[in-house]
């Protein structure tokens, strides 16, 4: 049974339907020139501790391996990777991992109904050996050691293993050259029986397609899966940092940085994870984006440059709140956010900065209905999260300023600031 | 999808493209620059910088951006972009519908206005620009030209280019150079920018839902730009060397892990050629698909790299190869990638790879039409070329080319660089742990 869900507001729809195989799949109409498709899991460079019914002990996998089984799940049987499958098609392919997913998504503006055949299938269809894993290594080696090399990488990843003690969001999601050199098939399929179960598992669409034509690729290749209960591993993560400072020495020009703060509240989900990081957004645009005086002090004292940013990654088992930019101090940037927050719980907000960053959030939640990829991965990301984009511009509406005043005394922790650094080498 | 062109002045276009498939609105001004010498490059990069810093009724960054954000988060953006032997000067508005305000507030007028207002209603004191602004944002573009080095792809290839083509405008950096940048004032930056208003070939593009509001957008810039003397306007042609010898192989040490190879060719043609769709299919097979022959031997086969890809410079004629690599592997990619380009020239490749290579292409070509900048993009492109083709004429094009005109193509290459940067940073050099 297709259910429709339309908002009048944002001129948009979207269909659902469960599929008897048990994937969840949404589609959202465009009348774009292409569609895009998005088969998603919920399964990232986080879940590396594990349980399943019936088992007694956690299996404890290699760092790096939802990465690894991304890339090794292209591999087919008859030895035609998915790559050349949809050089048939024509479908612009690829796929990504993320702390808490991994996604497999192609583009096309003919042959749509081909091609989600093919993505559907080889998703759904592992095939790993010795061999084929061996020369992966190779591959995935490269990847890592050019991620060594990009200091917005390393900068950003120094600092999550610093911010974080125990929770695996501290790990790289590619791993290390030694921590892939200990994945075989075998630990391979056991992720894949895990976690790359339809139970588990989302397809998102948006373009030119209706959901009749989705439902009957999907009746055609999906099999009927058993619903398995996963048990992921609970880190006891403290509330505070590992440490304030950590730093180190690439061939840049002058010192890169990434501050972090630490948010101590946890457990929040859906809706109001939603409107959480609605509210950690309006704040931070509040105090640090380029209409703010704080920027524009620091920008007209030559101690940041227009590299500056900040951000926040919310999640319901950890977040944090990131500046990032250039300067030749970097813990004198650190220094003057801590104080700007300080001024700001002290002297108060202003109520027309709030409506202004306000319009901002509201404006997002529209502008990303413009691009079918961005629709899929925000839908994706966002359901994986228990909330759904298309209640976003009500979500925003709802947030008060005294939820920003609320927000800005709960989220600032002095002692939760931690800075990474990368040097110029010499 | 078709463009209409509209003449509002001595070589200022406005070009409308009509499309109801966005919930924004799009606004590009490009002015087109000769690329001639360092000093320019860096003037005009310094001035987008300059101008985005305040106007004369948003005197301020946060006056900007405070408007911005009131206008529904008003995407401006100003910067110079680099397009073979030129520099293009780009103000781009992106701006959520009307129907979606939600207060009293025109977005499309309004945002219209701020984006003039930067573009020609800078912020002057005595016929020059504030000279606060001038001296901190020189600060920060050599800081960008420093900080070039951070990107090693990036700098790889620069460093190819910039080798390959020694002697020709293209070696120019988009920043221009330090000495350069430390040689502008507020006063000849002022000049420059009236300079630029009378002198270059100036192309507006609109794309959205325009219908109504054409003769009113149009009258708006017209305008704008009316108190402007338009004279002696520059040509900003690009020129081209189709055939070259090798030059050699240049290799640079440098502290990182991983080395980075780039191979610079002569493509023997450019987007000028009418016939261009005939090396976009050659590249298709040789390089620009996951099934391509180096994606498929470099990464898939030997397993040499993460990425093997080509960056094409249509309108200046270069496609340069490029990879990550261990040190060691150097000569084994450098010999499989030239190996693969002489089975293109001997044709040993399938029909089956053509039509992949034409399926893919044109799926490319199909996705221009969802993206507000990738219509500017594409049509920019090809204005410049003087060889205006809308993406569905270049699709017919590809639909033609035959094996015997990607054999061609592939025969049209010559080497001209090879440049590696050889890593030698060891891991004991990096301080501190994670």
């Amino acid at each position: 049974m297709i259910k429709t869900v339309a908002n009048k507001k944002i001129d948009e729809k979207y269909y659902y339907f469960k599929h008897e195989s048990g994937l969840d799949i949404y589609v959202i109409p465009k009348n774009h020139t292409t569609s895009y498709a998005l088969f998603g899991t919920k399964y990232g460079s986080v879940d590396s501790i594990f349980k399943t019914d019936g088992e007694t002990e956690f299996t404890v996998v290699p760092d790096g391996i939802a990465h690894f089984l991304e890339h090794k799940l292209f591999d087919n049987e008859n030895g035609i990777n998915a790559d050349q499958l949809f050089a048939d098609t024509g479908a612009y392919s690829n796929a990504y991992t993320y702390y808490d997913k991994t996604c497999y998504l192609f583009s096309c503006a003919d042959n749509f109904d081909a091609s989600l055949e093919i993505l559907l299938d080889f998703v759904t269809h592992p095939y790993f050996t010795e061999e084929s894993v061996q020369k992966e290594q190779g591959i995935i080696g490269q990847e890592i050691r050019m991620y060594d090399d990009n200091p917005g990488w390393q900068v950003y990843f120094q600092l999550m293993a610093n911010m974080y003690e125990k929770h695996s969001v501290r790990l790289d999601i590619a791993g290390t050259i030694e921590s892939i050199s200990n994945i075989t098939a075998g630990i391979l399929y056991k992720c894949y029986n895990t976690f790359y179960n339809l139970n588990n598992m989302m397809l998102c669409v948006a373009g030119n397609v209706t959901a009749e034509q989705v439902e009957k690729v999907a009746d055609k290749v999906l099999k009927n899966a058993d619903i398995i209960n996963i048990e992921r591993y609970k880190y006891d993560e403290p509330a505070n940092v590992r440490k304030n400072i950590t730093e180190k020495k690439l061939k840049v020009s002058r010192p890169l940085f990434n501050i972090g703060l630490k948010d101590v509240e946890t457990g929040i989900y859906a809706n109001e994870l939603a409107k959480k990081a609605v509210e950690i957004d309006i704040l931070n645009d509040m105090l640090f984006s380029r209409s703010s005086d704080f920027y524009t002090r620091l920008y007209s004292e030559g101690k940041i440059n227009n590299k500056f940013g900040a951000g926040s990654e919310i999640e319901t088992e950890y977040g944090h709140l990131i500046y990032s930019g250039e300067s030749d101090n970097p813990e004198k940037v650190m220094g003057e956010i801590i104080k700007e927050f300080e001024n700001k719980i002290k002297n108060g907000l202003d109520r027309e900065e709030f409506e202004r960053c306000k319009k901002v959030s509201y404006a997002s939640s529209i502008t990303l209905f413009d691009s079918a990829e961005n629709i899929a991965n925000a839908f994706i990301t966002c359901m994986f999260r228990g909330y759904n984009i298309f209640d976003l511009p009500e979500i925003i509406g709802s947030v008060k300023f005294e939820d920003i005043e609320k927000r800005l005394n709960k989220v600032f922790k002095k002692e939760n600031f931690i800075i990474s650094i990368i040097n110029p080498i010499e | 999808m078709s463009l209409e062109r509209i003449n509002i002045g001595k070589e200022i276009n406005i070009n409308f493209i009509e499309s109801d498939k966005f919930k924004t609105n799009f606004i590009e001004i490009n002015i087109i620059s000769r690329l001639e010498s360092e000093l320019k490059a860096s003037k005009n990069a310094l001035l987008v910088k300059v101008l985005k810093r305040g106007s004369a009724n948003f005197p301020t960054m946060a006056d900007i951006n405070k408007r911005q954000n009131e206008l529904y988060a008003a995407k401006i953006g100003v910067w110079a972009d680099k397009i073979g032997e030129a520099q293009i000067l780009i103000f781009s508005a992106e701006m959520l519908e009307n129907k979606y305000s939600l207060d009293d507030i025109n977005i499309a007028d309004e945002t219209i206005d701020l984006l003039g207002d930067i573009f020609i209603n800078p912020l002057i004191e005595d016929n020059k620009f504030k000279n606060d602004y001038v001296e901190g944002e020189k600060t920060n573009l050599i800081d960008d030209i420093h900080a070039q080095i951070n990107n090693k792809n990036a700098y790889v290839y620069r460093k190819c280019i910039e080798t390959m083509c020694k002697n020709e405008r293209f070696a120019i950096n988009n920043l221009g150079s330090v000495e350069c940048v430390q040689k502008i004032n507020n006063k000849n930056l002022y000049e420059h920018y009236e300079y630029i208003l009378s002198s270059c070939v100036i192309e507006i593009f609109c794309v959205g839902k325009f219908s109504e509001k054409k003769q009113s957008i149009t009258e708006k810039f017209k305008n704008l730009l009316k108190n402007i003397k338009r004279e002696n306007i520059e040509i900003y042609d690009t020129d081209v060397i189709l055939k070259s010898d090798y030059k050699g192989e240049t290799i640079e040490e440098i502290e990182v892990n991983q080395g980075k190879l780039a191979i610079g060719f002569r493509m023997g043609t450019s987007n000028k050629n009418k016939d261009f769709a005939k090396f976009v299919l050659f590249d298709a097979v040789y390089a620009l698909t996951p099934t391509g022959k180096l994606f498929m031997n470099v990464r898939e086969k030997l397993s040499l790299c993460y990425y093997c890809r080509t960056i094409v410079e249509s309108a200046k004629g270069i496609i340069t190869v490029l990879c990550g690599i261990e040190n060691e592997n150097k000569q084994k990619a450098t010999d499989e990638i030239l190996r693969l380009l002489e089975e293109m020239k001997n044709g040993d490749f399938t029909d089956k790879d053509i039509e992949s290579a034409q399926l893919s292409v044109i799926n490319s070509y199909k996705e221009v039409f969802d993206n507000a900048g990738s219509i500017v993009y594409w049509y920019l492109r090809r204005l410049m070329s003087g060889n205006i083709k809308s993406p569905e004429d270049m699709i017919e094009e590809i639909k033609k080319v035959t094996r015997g005109d990607i054999i061609e193509s592939a025969k049209n290459l010559s080497l001209d660089t090879i440049y590696f940067l050889q890593g030698n940073l060891l891991n004991s050099e990096e301080s501190g742990e994670n």
